[in-house]
């Protein structure tokens, strides 16, 4: 009978906020990294490949044993080498594009509060806002096989959200994040978009902007994420 | 030592499943949410003396009165509007012509909603609504209007979750992974019997939040 007493009182403490590790002042690191690269060479045609990278960094400090707040910051380019066939009275000619064809950086701010349930084990959730620029060109064939078109397009957005999360603590240094449900109600981007025959100028400019209010989320927002503390 | 368990016990059992007074009978309801989006477009042909806009914006707003009955029990009314308006503007060398589309949808539900309560936060609830909408179009072009009308009729079943942020004050959200519809819906050019169930282990999906006071009468 005991034991049931003892069962509860340690189920009790371990679902209250008693025994609670200072986090007050702590910094912390999080981040991803992916690089890519593909190749392909096929027997009749030319080669063709694919590269790029991107890196997502956040830096953030505990204020309070409950509260933490800090940045985003994220980059990401592309390029590619592509041959495109285009047919001039009939004959057909390859024309290769080199380079750079994407270029992103954003930076987002976040706030997060903490619920602790052990030493262990938590929960958090908050606001962020973030700002991001996405640069990009293509080409692409024209509909009649004639003409290659070239696009460039230049975004910026800014958008507003919440979300949610739980972290599993590893060792005093290592944390284990997991996400549990994200909104996005505010969202806002402006495109300018330019395209034309390639080796000319521009003959058509597109503007758009596009503004969003919806209270709503997503869930289950699955991710998981390590988290370091410095 | 047993009393002291005993009224920790009572209080842990207290904190898990309350009688909840704003699920009294009397107590008065008000929801609404709103979500709106737009997008304005302009194409500027530089090599020909052509250009064109267009222009999107469409408003969502909903609102719920209602009353509880008796306890978990509530009775009311939904009433909201879907509003699409398009607009559309060619000019070429000089001449204008201009395209309007306007879809204006108002929703009526009279409905009774079950409460089942967890915790002094938490609450699932079934909603078994009737849904009446009125679907007015109205298309112009270049000055020249062309209306339709049509209607729909259906009966709907949702589940629901809400939490409490204040006794007062609480976020609710459908879940329309669960839902089950069934209606008639008579637009001018077709007439349809629809029957959905939404019932699907797929939990991914985006859930609509609305705001909603429980208001008692002291």
């Amino acid at each position: 009978m005991k034991n049931i007493y003892y069962l509860i009182v340690i189920l009790i403490l371990a679902v209250s906020e008693m025994a609670q590790a200072q986090w007050e002042g702590q910094k912390f690191i999080s981040g991803s990294a992916s690089l890519m690269f593909s190749n392909s060479n096929p027997d009749l045609q030319k080669s063709s490949n694919n590269y790029g990278y991107s890196f997502n960094v956040g830096l953030g400090k505990f204020k309070t044993s409950t509260r933490a707040s800090g940045w985003n910051l994220n980059t990401s380019l592309s390029g590619s080498k592509q041959n495109f066939t285009t047919y001039n009275n009939g004959v057909p000619t390859n024309n290769e594009k080199n380079g750079i064809n994407g270029l992103g950086v954003g930076v987002g701010h976040f706030w997060q509060f903490y619920k602790h349930f052990n030493d262990k084990v938590g929960i958090f959730v908050g606001p962020d806002v973030s700002f991001r620029y996405d640069n990009s060109s293509q080409y692409s064939n024209s509909g009649d096989g004639v003409s290659l078109i070239k696009t460039k397009t230049d975004v910026v957005s800014l958008s507003a959200g919440l979300s949610a999360g739980l972290y599993y603590k590893l060792s005093d240094k290592w944390w284990i994040t997991g996400n549990i449900a994200v909104s996005n109600f505010v969202n806002t981007n402006y495109t300018i978009l330019k395209s034309g025959l390639d080796n000319r100028d521009y003959d058509v400019s597109q503007k758009t902007f596009n503004y969003e209010f919806s209270p709503s989320f997503q869930f289950p927002s699955v991710g998981f994420g390590v988290r370091y503390f410095l | 030592m047993k009393k002291t368990l005993l009224i920790g016990l009572t209080a842990f059992i207290g904190f898990v499943m309350p009688v909840k007074a704003q699920l009294q009978k009397g107590t008065k309801y008000v929801a609404a949410t709103i979500n709106f989006n737009g997008s304005h477009l302009a194409i500027d042909n530089l090599s020909s003396p052509g250009d064109t806009k267009y222009n999107t914006f469409n408003l969502n707003p909903s609102f719920q009165f209602g009353k509880f009955v008796s306890e978990n029990k509530m009775i009311g009314i939904g009433i909201g509007t879907n509003l699409i308006f398009q607009k559309v503007k060619d000019t070429y060398s000089g001449q204008e012509s201009e395209y309007m589309n306007n879809s204006l949808r108002y929703n009526i539900s009279p409905y009774i909603r079950h409460y089942k309560s967890l915790s002094p936060k938490w609450a699932v609830f079934l909603n078994s609504s009737v849904v009446l909408s009125y679907i007015h179009f109205k298309s112009t072009y270049n000055g020249e209007p062309r209306k339709t009308d049509g209607y729909s009729a259906g009966l709907q079943l949702t589940p629901g979750i809400s939490y409490w942020i204040t006794p007062r004050f609480a976020l609710e959200t459908d879940l329309n992974f669960l839902s089950l519809a069934a209606g008639y819906q008579q637009y001018p050019t077709s007439k349809s019997l629809y029957f959905n169930s939404a019932v699907t282990t797929n939990l991914t999906s985006y859930f609509s939040v609305r705001a909603s006071w429980y208001l008692q009468k002291n």
